[in-house]
Formats: structure tokens, C-alpha cells, sequence
């Protein structure tokens, strides 16, 4: 169901490949991106290499380069590629399906122009939501009004939580998907407020789409089924508060 | 069983807000206690995005001036995105013109103090909460605070807003051709009530755009 003000605070759209993809093809990919993206940086992981040569060791911090993430303007659309991955995220606020699919297909059709065919290891669909809940004059609230998936505690005379965060792993029972989930309670941005995080990862490893039409009808597919489990994690409580 | 969460009065810093707060345990010598450890520091890597990933960018630190107005301008438009779906499309789209005029390289005096991140933040916040119809004009004190300033006719407003969520304020207001003046500095979530006695229509409600919801 569209919402007028959707909870949406990031949408993901990933496709990682075995790789890896040299930077020269990168480079090429990254510089197409531009007109839409116009802001890139490099990336690096920071590690620390230690040394043990005698008589003393040398430690030595270590960039390996990552990649590219580009954004626009406005820094709500980013593109990051790497040496086996191509990722499209989106922040708030959200554009609708229609808009964010149809942006991270065309950034995959440029990077198969460029890039070639690749082996596609994992296609994944990620939406992180954050229900921005009033507090009102509470002094505590209970979770499982805003949220079906949550932390339940026996009733032996503990007080209230002061914060929680679950996380599960599934299969998720069609399309030979996996299903990561999370929610968490964390400080809202807004005043008089406290935010639930509900985090919905999908993720297909198994038997994945090579060709590029079985590729978008899955990633349409784990879209269904995300706003499936999105609605059952949910309450009415909660849905009222973005659909005003 | 029992879901029930008791709120957290204390203002969090900055960058706790929407993020998972994971505590880590007393660290136990056994395997399963650093398997616990691992976990849990595992999670908290696991729910950072690729937005905000944990790669570093290289290069990173700016040098010129026109690189810092440019990475600024790009920060405060991510701290937008954490409340942007509770701002109209036509209000941040203003507010985002209003940044990049700010923080115009061509306008830019060596000596001015780049935007405070913390008081944006307030800024942010203050909006959202008070929810004003109408947009005000856009200023950077001389310290890099944000300061948010409403004209109606000869009657003035100026907030400017403080880390931490305050805010010091000074305004003028003609009632019957007598011009009250008042100013004070008091938490963002007091500034209907001490704006009350000022009939703050003037100023917030005299306009056409649509105020942020919540």
C-alpha cells in the first residue's frame, strides 16, 4: 500500500558478482555515472597490517581500494560500485517503486554495457524503515503496539526496557530467498518522539537469475514480498502514523 | 510477557539519533563470550547501509575552501534525509536552494564560519516541531550557528539555533503601534509557549507553503 509520508529512511538495491572487476572497467562506469551522479568518492577498507620481522614489529595501515560511491546533488540517490558489487540506494524521501527500480536498472544496464557479463552471486533487496512514534506524556510504551516482530520479556517484576534491538535470519519461504530482519528502538530526530527501526533485508544466493529479465522480475518479486512482511511486522497503530 | 520500553528523557548526541544503540556486555574470557561480543559488534556493522557505509573515502579531508563549502553543503543535506519524509517535497526543496546559496562559494567570505552541524540539526528539529507554514530566511551566525529569521512588516523574529537543541531568540512585535521587544534563550520545545504572549501568527502563519507534518 503507498503511503503519503512512507517510514522509508534508506531503499537498497543490490547485485553482487564474483568478480572481481578490474578498476580500468570501474573507472569507465564510473565516469558514465556522473551525469546523474554527480558527487564520487573513492572508497578504501582501512585495515592494519603487523609486521614481524626481527628485531622489532612494524605496523602499517593498509587502504585497499573499495570502489566508488556517487550520489546526486541532493544526496538522496547513491550509486556504489565495486570490484563485485553494484549498489543503488535511495534516501528519504522515497519516490515510490516505479521511480527507484527504474533508476537501478538503468545503472545496471550501464554497467553490463561496460562491464560485460559477469556471474551474479546474490541479488539483494533491502528497505530500512524508521516509525517516528509520540510520546505524548508517556513514561513507557509498549512495542508490540507499533511493531508484530519485537522483544518480549517474562513478566517477573523487571521494569520497562531501556532499549533493545533483534535481529533474525530466515529462509523466507518463496523464491528460494533468505530474509534478514531487524528492529531496535533508537533516539528519534524529532522532538517528543521515540523511533522503532525496522529493517528488512531479502537476499537470494541460491540458483541466482543470470539474464537480465529473470533478474528484474525477482527484484520485483522480493519487492512483494517485502511489503508482505513489512505490513505483518507492523500494527494499525503504527500504519496511522505515515498515512496522514 | 512484557514489550514494554521505558523512554529516555536524555537528549542523545548527534550521531546516536536512528541509530541502533547496541550495548556491549562485560567481556567474558570463554569462546562463547566473544562469540556473543563478535555478534553483537557484527549486528551493529550489519545495520549500517550502503549510504553510510563503513568504507572510508580517500582523499577525504577537504583543503580549499571551495571543497569544505561543497562537503558541507552535501552533510547537511544527508542530516536533511533522516526527517525529510516529515518535510513537504516543495519545503525541502526551498530549504536545499537556501543551503546552496548559504554555502556559494561565490559569496563565501574567508573569514565566515562554515555551518555548524549540531545547530542545523536543532534547526532541523525546531521546524518539525513547531511546524511554521511559513519558510523563514536562512543565516549562519558568526560562530556557524544556524539562524532562522521571519519579517512581517515591521514585526521581526530571529532564532538562532543552538547545539543541543536550544535556541536564543530576539524578536519585535507591534501591538496597536507600541513595539514590544523581547528575546531569551530556551529549549526548542518551549518555543510555542514563550512565543505565545506574541501572537506568533504573524509570523508562521502568514504565508502559503504547507508546514512540515508529523
Amino acid at each position: 500500500m503507498p503511503y503519503p509520508r512512507p517510514p522509508i529512511t534508506e531503499a537498497v538495491i543490490e547485485i553482487r558478482v564474483q568478480g572481481p572487476i578490474d578498476r580500468e572497467h570501474l573507472d569507465r562506469v564510473q565516469k558514465r555515472a556522473l551525469a546523474r551522479f554527480p558527487l564520487s568518492e573513492e572508497l578504501a577498507h582501512v585495515g592494519l597490517r603487523v609486521e614481524f620481522p626481527t628485531p622489532a614489529a612494524q605496523a602499517k595501515i593498509q587502504h585497499d581500494w573499495a570502489g566508488y560511491k556517487l550520489s546526486n546533488v541532493d544526496r538522496t540517490d547513491f550509486l556504489s560500485i565495486g570490484p563485485n558489487v553494484l549498489n543503488v540506494s535511495r534516501l528519504s524521501p522515497y519516490p515510490g517503486w516505479e521511480a527507484f527500480s527504474l533508476g537501478a536498472r538503468q545503472q545496471w544496464d550501464e554497467w553490463k554495457r561496460i562491464v560485460g557479463h559477469q556471474k551474479i552471486v546474490r541479488i539483494g533487496v533491502r528497505y530500512i524503515n524508521r516509525i517516528d512514534v509520540p510520546l505524548l506524556e508517556r513514561s513507557v510504551i509498549d512495542v508490540e503496539d507499533y511493531l508484530t516482530f519485537h522483544l518480549t520479556l517474562p513478566k517477573i517484576g523487571l521494569p520497562a526496557m531501556t532499549n533493545f534491538t533483534v535481529h533474525a535470519r530466515m529462509p523466507l519461504g518463496s523464491d528460494d530467498c533468505q530474509l534478514a530482519l531487524n528492529s531496535a528502538a533508537t533516539p528519534s530526530p524529532l522532538i517528543g518522539h521515540i523511533s522503532f527501526i525496522l529493517d528488512l533485508d531479502l537476499s537470494k544466493e541460491n540458483e541466482v537469475p543470470q539474464r537480465d529479465e529473470d533478474i528484474w522480475i525477482l527484484i520485483e518479486r522480493m519487492r512483494d514480498h517485502k511489503n508482505h512482511v513489512f505490513e505483518a511486522c507492523i500494527t494499525d497503530k503504527a500504519r496511522e502514523l505515515f498515512s496522514r | 510477557m512484557s514489550s514494554a520500553l521505558e523512554i529516555q528523557r536524555k537528549r542523545p548526541a548527534l550521531e546516536k539519533f536512528s541509530a541502533p544503540l547496541v550495548t556491549v556486555p562485560s567481556i567474558g574470557i570463554s569462546r562463547e563470550s566473544q562469540s556473543t561480543v563478535q555478534k553483537l559488534l557484527d549486528l551493529r556493522m550489519h545495520m549500517v547501509t550502503p549510504a553510510y557505509s563503513q568504507t572510508v573515502p580517500i582523499g577525504a579531508d577537504s583543503t580549499t575552501i571551495e571543497e569544505r563549502l561543497f562537503d558541507k553543503r552535501a552533510a547537511l543535506k544527508m542530516k536533511t534525509a533522516a526527517v525529510a519524509m516529515h518535510l513537504d517535497g516543495e519545503w525541502r526543496n526551498s530549504l536545499f536552494r537556501q543551503l546552496d546559496s548559504l554555502l556559494d562559494v561565490q559569496s563565501w567570505d574567508q573569514s565566515d564560519q562554515l555551518a555548524d552541524d549540531a545547530s542545523f540539526f536543532t534547526f532541523l528539529r525546531m521546524i518539525i516541531f513547531v511546524r511554521p507554514a511559513r519558510r523563514p530566511g536562512i543565516g549562519l551566525g558568526y560562530n556557524g550557528n544556524v539562524v532562522a529569521a521571519w519579517t512581517t512588516g515591521r514585526n521581526r523574529l530571529t532564532i538562532e539555533c543552538l547545539p543541543r537543541d536550544q535556541a536564543r531568540w530576539v524578536l519585535a512585535r507591534f501591538i496597536d503601534d507600541d513595539c514590544e521587544r523581547a528575546a531569551g534563550i530556551s529549549p526548542i520545545h518551549r518555543i510555542p509557549e514563550v512565543l505565545a504572549p506574541y501572537a506568533p501568527e504573524i509570523w508562521f502563519s502568514n504565508g502559503t507553503d504547507k508546514a512540515p507534518t508529523v
